[in-house]
């Protein structure tokens, strides 16, 4: 139970790790939108999972694990909304030719 | 020159606060001074089973909230004074189906949560103005979306002068209803405990709602 | 470990405040305003004042934060 847990929140700091080198390494928006994205759905879905996990069946737990399911719909759903509204605005992805 | 004499400024009245706070006594300390005057009088006066931070916010600073409650109401007369003409039509924005799926998903669970808010605001973490907030939101977050028209599809017509006002008149209903029932304006009968719970309930219902209702026509008159 | 936990938040604070003030773009700003607003809602929280955290979390960072949006938007056209 608790290994599942640390695992679980291991891992969502390992993909806000990731996704914050991502953020400030990557070239261009669209690239950075994506990394910033994983920190949202995976980094703070797992780290909930975990809390949850940890908690034990309960009223905490079961509302913790609603936050999951609305961080999974409501990050995608965000970056989406900022990839498109980017495109809109006409900015360029970044290629390899240009620099 | 302007920005050294301001950080002058701002070390000089922040060093002495923060010597201060070191001279504060421990946070949660029994002996602190907010614990051994009117705090211990509110303690030992409110009935049983009643949740104190609402017995505060409405009860011995009811005056208080129902003033906060009235300057929530002359910020939206403020706004809609100023923006009072110049309707200009929008060109409705084209949101995405993802965006435009999500938000229609997400809106009744949305409103149920700002309701729960509201209701067990008076026993639990919550209250009307949280729920307000929350409620129009979901207002708000309609109307970027789907754009200024959905969003005034939320609001009733016919009751909207009553319904933006109803904070205040809860209050009105309530101080009056009290007066009559314990002797004091704005005072909430704990010998009726039916009356008690429904006046406080009625109080967050209209501090929700008619918050709710002002913060999303804030919303309509600057899109507008 | 629990002061600690608070000096963090009370630094993160600060720091939110100052890229507030110094962000020159005001969307930027707004955006900025609403870590503001959930750091103080975490520090109302765990300092034991969850209806000011869900005022905080609710107001500040919700409401506050569309209508500076579209005061933004409609303004630099």
């Amino acid at each position: 139970m608790s290994v599942v847990a640390v695992a679980l929140g291991l891992l969502g700091a390992f993909f806000f790790m990731a996704g914050t080198v991502g953020l400030l390494r990557l070239p261009d928006f669209y690239s950075r939108a994506h990394a910033a994205a994983k920190c949202d759905t995976v980094g703070a879905g797992s780290i909930l999972l975990a809390l949850a996990i940890a908690l034990g069946p309960g009223l905490a737990g079961l509302k913790l694990l609603g936050l999951v399911i609305l961080i999974l719909i409501a990050g995608p759903t965000a970056s989406h909304a900022l990839a498109r509204a980017a495109d809109r605005r006409g900015i360029e992805p970044w290629t390899r030719e240009e620099g | 020159m302007k920005g050294r004499l301001a950080a002058a400024f701002a070390t000089g009245v922040s060093i002495p606060m923060i010597a201060a706070m070191a001279a504060l006594p421990r946070h949660g300390s029994p002996d602190q001074p907010i614990h051994t005057h009117v705090a211990r009088h509110y303690i030992e006066q409110a009935p049983e089973s009643a949740n104190l931070v609402t017995q505060v916010l409405l009860d011995y600073r009811g005056m208080d909230t129902f003033g906060e409650v009235v300057v929530i109401f002359a910020a939206l007369v403020a706004v809609l004074v100023l923006r009072a003409r110049g309707e200009r039509p929008l060109p409705a924005p084209s949101p995405s189906p993802i965006v435009g799926f999500i938000v229609r998903l997400v809106t009744p669970f949305f409103a149920l949560f700002a309701f729960h808010v509201i209701l067990t605001g008076h026993e639990a973490p919550g209250g009307g103005l949280q729920g307000a907030a929350i409620l129009g939101g979901l207002v708000l977050m309609n109307g970027i979306v789907f754009g200024p028209e959905r969003a005034r599809a939320f609001l009733p017509t016919r009751a909207l002068p009553w319904l933006q006002g109803a904070g205040p008149l809860a209050f009105l209903a309530a101080g009056i209803l009290g007066g009559i029932t314990t002797g004091f304006a704005l005072g909430y009968p704990a010998h009726l405990p039916v009356l008690h719970e429904a006046m406080l309930v009625g109080v967050e219902l209209g501090i929700g709602i008619g918050g709710a209702v002002i913060f999303s026509r804030l919303y309509l008159a600057m899109e507008a | 470990m629990n002061e600690l936990f608070d000096l963090v938040l009370l630094g993160l604070l600060v720091l939110t405040a100052l890229a507030v003030a110094r962000s020159r773009d005001l969307a930027g700003a707004a955006i900025l305003f609403a870590a503001y607003s959930l750091t103080l809602c975490l520090l109302w929280q765990h300092r034991g004042a969850p209806d000011v955290a869900l005022t905080e979390a609710a107001v500040g960072a919700g409401v506050t934060t569309f209508l500076f949006l579209v005061v933004i938007a409609r303004t630099s056209e």
